[in-house]
């Protein structure tokens, strides 16, 4: 059953492309319905929007040329900091609250520093930053949980379905397990093009449910400016 | 370079879906567990708030009560002797003799001797001099005497205290202490009562304890026996109580207050 995944079942569809390219509907959502208010909608928008830009900038031919030999690592040395920076930010409540004011900005801090020491270290800037990567994962699924926990523990959240972060952290919980080993394990498939390709499409199912999943936080709940116009009206009749 | 394949890429894969599978069981048992807490925490605060309805009403019923009482205590000891001083008092005319105006003087006197023994009386019932002059445990102490001077029942006082609580406390505890003796002299049949009050690093403590027939706290009777007054009252002074009674194992009543 693996073996068809990998193999036959989908030769024909490109899910590096459509992957690519389901990075922009939150963004399209995002400005259809003006969800800029909200810190977590722009958290999204954020994510949604360096992600299509790391992903096209790092499968498009002609800036993969600029670096010898010929790949596209460089970009993900240079990425991956940054998407691990936008997704502490959608944790930045519950880090504060549950682990101190300043993790928000040392954990990528120190990553940063850790991604740049095992480029120079250990595989080199050339090579796909698997240690790094797998580490930022490994983060998403810890904030993503460690969401869940809190939401537990503090019961902040009554109907989790009107709450964005529930579905991002869904989101963000199948993307990181999935995509877990896989980065880990990516220097070990790229022995073959083709094959590489095909086990690759795992990630371009999950980076469509991730994109589902942020197009439904953006839906849902009132848009913040909507709810401060119910707010004042009640006010208005109370007074 | 290595290469992963054969039953490691088998391996690799299952390990991908097994984590995938892993996170998607994960949310369902976070959404199902959450919904769980989130009943349980809508059925706690649903009981909470009968509770804390139950002792509005024993507050207000408190209250009634005693304004009964007082109306009781008015009407029957004094409006009774205001009427026979009011009757005493028409019999005076100018040709009266002087024997009889003596007489009438007399009697309009004692009752209005008992008239000032009884408001004295009421007013002590109300709120004695001797708790807001000296305190809680000088007040519990009297209390104490008076009832074993009866001689229907043996009270043993004890305390170690010399600070004063806060007047509210004060008149909280003192009334549970009525309330206690009272249900004790009425319901329980017990022969002796133990009262001690001390303090305990910053807590006050409170016992009450006798050794009569005691109670079924689940029971209908229980209810009656004004212990849902006494919670009210301690509530209303921020107290913790803890009352323990089987039946024919007497009544404990522990009370402890923030100071």
């Amino acid at each position: 059953m693996i073996k068809y995944f990998y193999n036959e079942r989908f030769q024909d569809i490109d899910f590096a492309v459509i992957a690519i390219l389901t990075w922009l509907v939150p963004l399209f959502v995002g400005l259809l319905f003006r969800r800029f208010q909200s810190r977590k909608h722009r958290a999204i928008i954020a994510f949604a929007g360096f992600s299509f830009l790391m992903e096209h900038v790092s499968t498009d031919h002609d800036l993969n040329h600029l670096f010898s030999p010929d790949t596209n690592s460089p970009w993900y040395h240079l990425g991956v900091p940054v998407l691990f920076f936008l997704l502490t930010r959608f944790y930045r409540v519950y880090l504060r609250g549950s682990a101190g004011y300043y993790l928000e900005w040392v954990l990528p801090v120190v990553f940063s520093l850790l991604v740049v020491g095992l480029a120079i270290y250990d595989d080199g800037f050339y090579k796909f930053p698997s240690i790094p990567v797998g580490i930022y994962s490994l983060t998403g699924m810890i904030l993503s949980g460690g969401y869940f926990i809190y939401l537990l523990r503090s019961l902040a959240v009554k109907r989790l379905e009107l709450d964005p972060l529930f579905w991002v952290s869904t989101g963000f919980l199948l993307y990181y397990s999935g995509n877990f080993l896989l980065w880990l394990g990516l220097n070990l498939l790229t022995y073959d093009r083709n094959f590489f390709d095909s086990i690759y499409r795992i990630n371009g199912v999950l980076t469509i449910i991730l994109n589902g999943l942020f197009v439904l936080a953006l839906l849902v709940g009132k848009s913040p400016k909507l709810a401060n116009a119910s707010t004042a009206q009640l006010n208005l009749r109370q007074s | 370079m290595k290469e992963l394949s054969g039953d490691y890429l088998t391996l690799f894969l299952a390990g991908i879906f097994g984590m995938i599978l892993l996170s998607v069981a994960l949310v369902v048992f976070f959404v199902m567990y959450q919904r769980r807490i989130l009943e349980e925490e809508r059925k706690r605060v649903e009981k909470e708030k009968a509770h804390q309805m139950a002792l509005l009403s024993a507050a207000v019923d408190v209250q009634e009560t005693e304004r009964r009482r007082i109306a009781s205590d008015l009407h029957d000891d004094i409006g009774s002797l205001l009427s026979a001083t009011r009757l005493y008092l028409q019999q005076l005319c100018i040709d009266a003799s002087a024997e009889k105006t003596e007489s009438i003087k007399k009697e309009s006197l004692n009752i209005l001797d008992e008239m000032i023994q009884n408001t004295r009386r009421i007013t002590h019932d109300l709120l004695p001099p001797v708790l807001e002059k000296f305190g809680f445990q000088a007040a519990a102490e009297d209390l104490c005497e008076r009832i074993e001077k009866t001689g229907s029942i043996n009270v043993t006082f004890s305390s170690n205290i010399e600070q004063r609580l806060a007047p509210k406390q004060e008149i909280a505890l003192y009334r549970v202490l009525q309330e206690l003796i009272n249900n004790t002299l009425k319901h329980a049949g017990a022969k002796n009562i133990t009262v001690t009050v001390h303090w305990a690093r910053d807590l006050f403590a409170f016992a009450y304890q006798d050794d009569g027939k005691g109670f079924d706290p689940a029971s209908q009777v229980a209810k009656g026996l004004g212990l849902r007054n006494i919670e009210s009252r301690i509530s209303l002074i921020h107290g913790n109580l803890e009352s323990i009674s089987k039946s024919g194992e007497g009544l404990r009543v522990d009370i402890t207050l923030p100071t």
